[in-house]
């Protein structure tokens, strides 16, 4: 990280210095030498924890690798092979189909927030159980919905008064493991808005009360302009939780039926830890990893100008 | 303050929403709930697929009795807090660290490693 030009503080001594400054003990220096050593360790931990096998997983992607054995060049057969497995366009339109349906979970979450931002008693209990859900596991999340789900003794059978084997069929497995994902996701975005909507300038509001404004509009021009930052962080975090899912289909599904439920990250595991293909596996991570860099550097050009 | 605050709403919408609000923690918290009523209920119940309804005997107890013995459960849990304090205070020494360094001194790549930092870039 390239640390040279400093913007030179106002309150810097002007009067020049009676004996010639060694360029160590410089003002300027000082504060580029603080700024490092304050940066380095955690400069430190995410090249060694992020960058680094970041970089190694491209490169074992042109390996074959069992894990064990010595690593062989195969060159891009890796990918070649990629596009040429079924399982790896399911779980491409999969991470696309929960990255879609993920996106119901800020809206929602501002719904829930809007109902409890009121002021009656109990009402601060009220907020952290909503939050609840979103402090468990998502080992227990999938493990209560398994039991929703489940077509003979489930909840979701009784209500329907039949089962539908929904963890069973592909065609509904998917949307199943989403909806459980987003009960956890709606109670963190609804946190977001909470502290977002006690920052709200009430002035404004008034103002636009007196106005005439009210409803939808109220929301839409006064109240969601206001909440920007909340919904930025709401929308950024979901986007990257859709991409990231592994631990609701590890434990809902195990990928199936017949991998219909599959998305990136679980076909990479589910490659390396069952089929001792670290190569492949590393490839599928690699798509993945590309796939959230479209995200990210859109999404750093956006931070990047309104830094500006 | 928008919403309107309930106490400016019509007396009977204030009652209709105060009695809503329970209505809706159950209804939110159902599957939650439904754990820890589960957490009491015997093996032969579970085994019979009584999963949602109120157990018939409640054992308060025996579970909990039968998790902590008869499984290394304390172990790891002791597990659990030797992974998450270190982490916690790693962290936030590090985290701190350079989040003070960011906001205090400007220099360039200031901005992209903040928003470097703001995600978590890696599948895993």
């Amino acid at each position: 990280m390239q640390i040279s030009t400093l913007a030179a503080p106002a309150t810097a001594p002007a009067q020049a210095p009676r004996r010639p400054v060694r360029w160590w003990s410089a003002p300027a220096f000082k504060r580029h030498r603080a700024a490092a050593l304050f940066l380095a360790p955690a400069c430190l931990l995410v090249g060694l924890y992020v960058v680094y096998p970041i970089l190694y997983t491209i490169y074992l992607s042109f390996f074959e690798w069992d894990g064990l054995a010595e690593k062989s060049f195969v060159g891009l057969a890796n990918y070649a092979e990629l596009l040429h497995s079924a399982t790896f366009f399911t779980a491409l339109k999969n991470n696309f189909l929960w990255l879609a349906l993920f996106l119901l979970a800020p809206p929602a979450g501002l719904a829930v927030a809007l109902y409890l931002n009121q002021q009656v008693r109990g009402i601060r209990l009220v907020k952290s159980l909503f939050f609840a859900p979103f402090v468990l596991s998502g080992v227990v999340v999938g493990l209560i919905f398994s039991w929703f789900y489940d077509p003979t003794f489930g909840l979701l059978a009784l209500i329907l008064g039949h089962g539908v084997p929904v963890l069973g069929d592909p065609r509904y497995v998917t949307y199943g493991i989403i909806f459980a994902a987003l009960w956890p996701q709606t109670a963190y975005c609804m946190i977001l808005f909470l502290t977002g909507l006690t920052s709200i300038n009430s002035e404004q509001v008034e103002a636009a009360r007196m106005e005439g404004a009210k409803g939808w509009s109220m929301l839409f021009h006064v109240i969601l302009p206001q909440l920007r930052p909340s919904t930025f962080m709401a929308v950024v975090v979901t986007i990257i939780g859709a991409l990231r899912s592994f631990d609701l289909i590890s434990v809902m599904s195990g990928g199936g039926p017949f991998e219909s439920s599959t998305v990136l990250a679980y076909y990479a595991y589910d490659q390396a830890i069952k089929y001792y293909r670290q190569g492949y596996s590393a490839a599928i991570a690699v798509v993945l990893f590309g796939l959230m860099l479209v995200y990210i550097v859109y999404h750093l050009r956006r931070m990047l100008r309104t830094e500006q | 303050m928008y919403p309107m605050p309930v106490a400016k709403w019509k007396p009977w919408n204030r009652r209709l929403y105060k009695l809503s609000l329970p209505l809706a923690l159950l209804i939110w918290l159902l599957p939650m709930i439904a754990v820890l009523v589960t957490s009491m209920r015997s093996t032969e119940e579970l085994m019979e697929g009584n999963y949602w309804g109120w157990p018939r005997d409640l054992s308060l107890w025996a579970n909990y009795h039968e998790a902590l013995t008869a499984s290394p459960m304390l172990h790891y849990f002791w597990n659990s807090i030797l992974i998450t304090v270190p982490s916690v205070i790693g962290s936030i020494a590090l985290a701190a660290m350079a989040g003070f360094a960011l906001s205090t001194y400007k220099f360039k790549g200031n901005t992209f490693l903040l928003a470097m930092s703001a995600k978590k870039v890696e599948p895993f």
